[in-house]
């Protein structure tokens, strides 16, 4: 089963590994069909399309739960979200393929909205896309590289409203290469105190258009 | 709404699921709509705190009657703290992220001796007057305290309205009922105390004086009116059985130290080891049937969807019902993959290997605890456990498997010798040999024998509350002579921080002179004292110097037998005469029998007629 669901408001706090247990014991509660993993530690086999930020809230996360007995996509969703705290809602939900390539292998992008007090970052914005190679120092397990991270921003616009930027933004989301929403905001000076909305998790289409990730993992 | 203003502090704390509550199960209300709202603290951090079994229990019984709202709160981590005060944020609850100063009643569970400066802290951080002589004067909420140390709530007496010693079940309704009704006809502070002293299980400090003598040691406590009892005697649920319990219990986002379904098998134990505090205070052992445990292991896990429970009590192992139980629940659940954990010791004899083989049955850590080191010694402090029990129940696990073993020992014991500590050495060598003793072909490879050694702290109502405890000179020496005996391959030795024991051991025994020490203490920034990244001892010793007062004084004072002690207002329910005897058969080197075996006349069953039954 592939659902979409949010994660709003106070849910935005918790990790990605807290995510895990947290839904593994809202299926559990529900008492859905879930398939267990073999071994000592057995584990809903449970699989989401990629980690979100702490802090950071979404409309648009998607995870991939194998059933043992079919359950219709309507049933699933009313039945899990009886059990889901407040902020954390099944949007949609639809059955998978068995076979299908998982969720992260079809993922290749994600947008995000952003709100960001008090600083106008229009010229900033406008400079970045002009820029045909912005440098910043990207900091993984193996240390800290630099990486031109302009690529891999798929799109970006800045609105002013007086008070606050809004930005929008489609970044580059696959297995191998990845630009979180925290490394641009970074490199546009938009300091701490912003609020990230993740809207969307694309696949590429046949033809290499933009498809919504959910909608593409059907095939 | 407080949460506007503390959700971008988030991004700059560790762990900022703790500061924002949300999880399952919270109970929601309308604080409009109630009659009387308790902000439970527990003064220490969010993962330690959501692991405790009390807050669990009393909870879900406030929050079942529809009037009363009892919301948590714990102690923000210091960068958070930080955070806080320099946004001018106040501490607030989890529930409505509500300011803790806008309660009616601020609770908070003592459970040990060194979370009293996050007390302190605590309130400061919600803007709330320390003292209740400032609290009276600018109408706060009032502050109430239960919990073990409550038992000895003389260092805290100047800080606290109200404390709450024993079972607080029903206690704690009592309390919101009697608030309700004052708060309805109106009333002073000194009117609500004044009904609540006369309660049982209640103590109003401020009804009560403190005298010392030309040398300025404790002389003695009086009450200062006769309409307040002479004796606070504990409050004790004599049916467990009966007593609520919760059949749901908040789920959190972020791990915690006990993260899992906690069913509390029984209250109390029969053992009557002479160091060990919760022994005596929560004496009777009382149990729970079998058919209300299965049920409430039922409806705890479909309501939690946890994948583990452990069977919680002082001394599991001595369940009446334990292989019925481990077999039910294993037979119901173990379908759902949930693990039940069981005290490593029993499980064989409990469940056999079928059932082993299941897999639906964690076992936690292979643990000994023989406390000391040699048969004289454990005798003294009534620790039933011999080298041979020892030798066969290591042989096994290795011969199963296990190739790890933790031995939990305590230093600094009254009586204890150098030959005690020899002994502490050799109970590893015994270990050693009983792997090596398994052909190499059966045990597993990769020994690992972990020796811990503890400092002893005399506790109150234990027979050895008259003991001073080792200075920290001896107890270093003793670390480091252990040190060098357990230099042994495959033997990993740790200790714990003399000087938080050396601490531990004055607030345990002290008296109120100490409330102006904590109060220094807390001027000079210490906080967090169990945590090692915040434990400052140099501040801790200069707040004793302020008050012209040394923690030795407390901590290796050498009561009388026939000295008043600070905690005679408190009636445990175990006689000093009984712990006078047992302090006795103690240095004689005589053993007093679990008391399911024989009874010892310790004054529990006047004192909770009829509850235990081996008295019967």
């Amino acid at each position: 089963m592939i659902a979409e669901f949010e994660k709003l408001g106070r849910m935005s706090w918790f990790s990605h590994l807290d995510l895990q247990s947290t839904m593994q014991r809202a299926l559990r509660r529900a008492d859905l069909p879930v398939r267990y993993s073999q071994g000592y530690n057995p584990h809903v086999n449970l699989a989401f399309a990629t980690a979100l930020s702490v802090g950071a809230q979404s409309r648009c996360e998607l995870m991939d739960v194998e059933l043992e007995e079919a359950v219709a996509p309507e049933a699933f969703a009313q039945r899990l979200n009886a059990c889901l705290p407040e902020g954390l809602k099944i949007r949609r939900a639809r059955l998978a393929d068995d076979h299908a390539p998982a969720l992260t292998a079809r993922m290749a992008e994600a947008g995000y909205e952003v709100r960001v007090p008090g600083l106008d970052l229009r010229a900033k914005v406008e400079g970045f896309l002009a820029s045909g190679e912005v440098i910043v120092e990207k900091r993984s397990k193996k240390g800290v590289k630099p990486v031109n991270i302009r690529p891999m921003v798929h799109a970006l616009a800045c609105e002013w409203d007086g008070e606050n930027s809004k930005l929008t933004m489609i970044l580059e989301q696959t297995n191998a290469n990845s630009l979180k929403a925290e490394l641009l905001l970074q490199a546009l000076g938009a300091g701490e105190r912003y609020a990230c909305l993740r809207t969307g998790l694309y696949a590429q289409g046949a033809q290499g258009e933009r498809v919504e990730l959910f909608e593409a993992a059907k095939e | 709404m407080l949460y506007d203003a503390i959700a971008p502090l988030l991004p700059g704390v560790q762990k900022p699921a703790r500061y924002t509550g949300g999880e399952v199960n919270m109970v929601k209300k309308n604080p409009e709509a109630v009659r009387v709202r308790f902000a439970f603290c527990f003064p220490d951090t969010y993962e330690v705190g959501m692991s405790h079994l009390g807050m669990k229990i009393l909870y879900h019984i406030l929050n079942k009657r529809e009037e009363f709202y009892c919301e948590r709160v714990f102690a923000p981590w210091m960068d958070m703290e930080r955070a806080m005060r320099e946004n001018q944020i106040p501490l607030y609850s989890l529930e409505t992220f509500t300011p803790v100063r806008d309660f009616d009643l601020v609770g908070f569970t003592l459970q040990y001796e060194m979370s009293y400066t996050n007390v302190l802290n605590m309130l400061d951080l919600a803007g709330i007057p320390m003292t209740w002589r400032e609290r009276d004067a600018v109408d706060a909420p009032f502050v109430v305290c239960g919990g073990p140390c409550a038992f000895n709530p003389e260092p805290l007496a100047d800080f606290v309205d109200l404390f709450m010693v024993g079972d607080g079940e029903e206690q704690i309704l009592e309390l919101c009922e009697h608030y309700d009704a004052w708060k309805a006809r109106g009333g002073t502070r000194e009117e609500f105390l004044l009904e609540m002293a006369n309660i049982e299980g209640n103590y109003v400090p401020r009804f009560y004086e403190a005298q010392y003598d030309g040398a300025g040691e404790f002389a003695g406590l009086v009450r200062t009116r006769d309409d307040v009892p002479a004796r606070i005697r504990k409050r004790c649920i004599p049916d467990l059985d009966h007593a609520d319990y919760p059949d749901r219990i908040i789920v959190p986002f972020t791990e915690i130290v006990h993260d899992r379904v906690m069913l509390e098998v029984a209250r109390g134990c029969t053992r009557g080891c002479r160091f060990c505090q919760a022994g005596m205070l929560y004496r009777p052992q009382r149990e729970r049937s079998l058919e209300r445990l299965t049920d409430l292991a039922r409806k705890l896990l479909a309501s939690t969807g946890y994948e583990e429970m452990s069977l919680s009590s002082l001394s599991t192992g001595d369940y009446s019902h334990l292989p019925e139980l481990a077999r039910a629940l294993v037979e119901e659940h173990g379908c759902k993959k949930v693990a039940i954990s069981l005290p490593s010791l029993r499980i064989d004899s409990v469940l056999g290997e079928t059932l082993e083989q299941t897999q639906s049955v964690r076992k936690t850590g292979l643990t000994f605890a023989p406390e000391a080191g040699t048969q004289r010694l454990r005798d003294v402090i009534n620790k039933g456990v011999t080298e041979q029990q020892l030798y066969d129940s290591v042989h096994d696990a290795f011969s199963k498997g296990w190739s790890g073993v933790k031995l939990y020992f305590m230093i600094g014991l009254p009586t204890e010798t150098q030959e005690d500590l020899d002994g502490i050495a050799h109970l590893a060598q015994v270990v050693l040999d009983a792997y090596f003793a398994v052909p190499k072909e059966q045990r597993q490879k990769g020994l690992r024998v972990g020796v811990s050694a503890s400092s002893f702290v005399p506790k109150p109502f234990t027979p050895f509350q008259w003991e001073p405890q080792n200075s920290i000179e001896e107890l270093q020496e003793k670390q480091h002579y252990l040190k060098e005996k357990l230099h042994m391959r495959s033997v990993n030795f740790n200790w714990h921080e003399p000087h938080l024991s050396f601490l531990e051991a004055a607030f345990a025994r002290g008296d109120r002179r100490l409330c102006a020490v904590l109060r220094a203490a807390h001027a000079r920034g210490c906080k967090f004292d169990g945590w090692t990244e915040a434990f400052d001892f140099e501040a801790w010793m200069g707040a004793f110097a302020d008050c012209g007062l040394t923690c030795a004084q407390f901590a290796q004072k050498r009561f009388a037998l026939d000295a008043p002690l600070p905690w005679d207002h408190i009636d445990a329910g175990v006689t000093k005469a009984f712990l006078r005897r047992e302090w006795e058969k103690a240095l004689r080197g005589e053993v007093s029998p679990d008391c399911r075996i024989h009874c010892h006349g310790c004054g529990i069953n006047q004192f909770c007629k009829g509850v235990c039954k081996s008295c019967e």
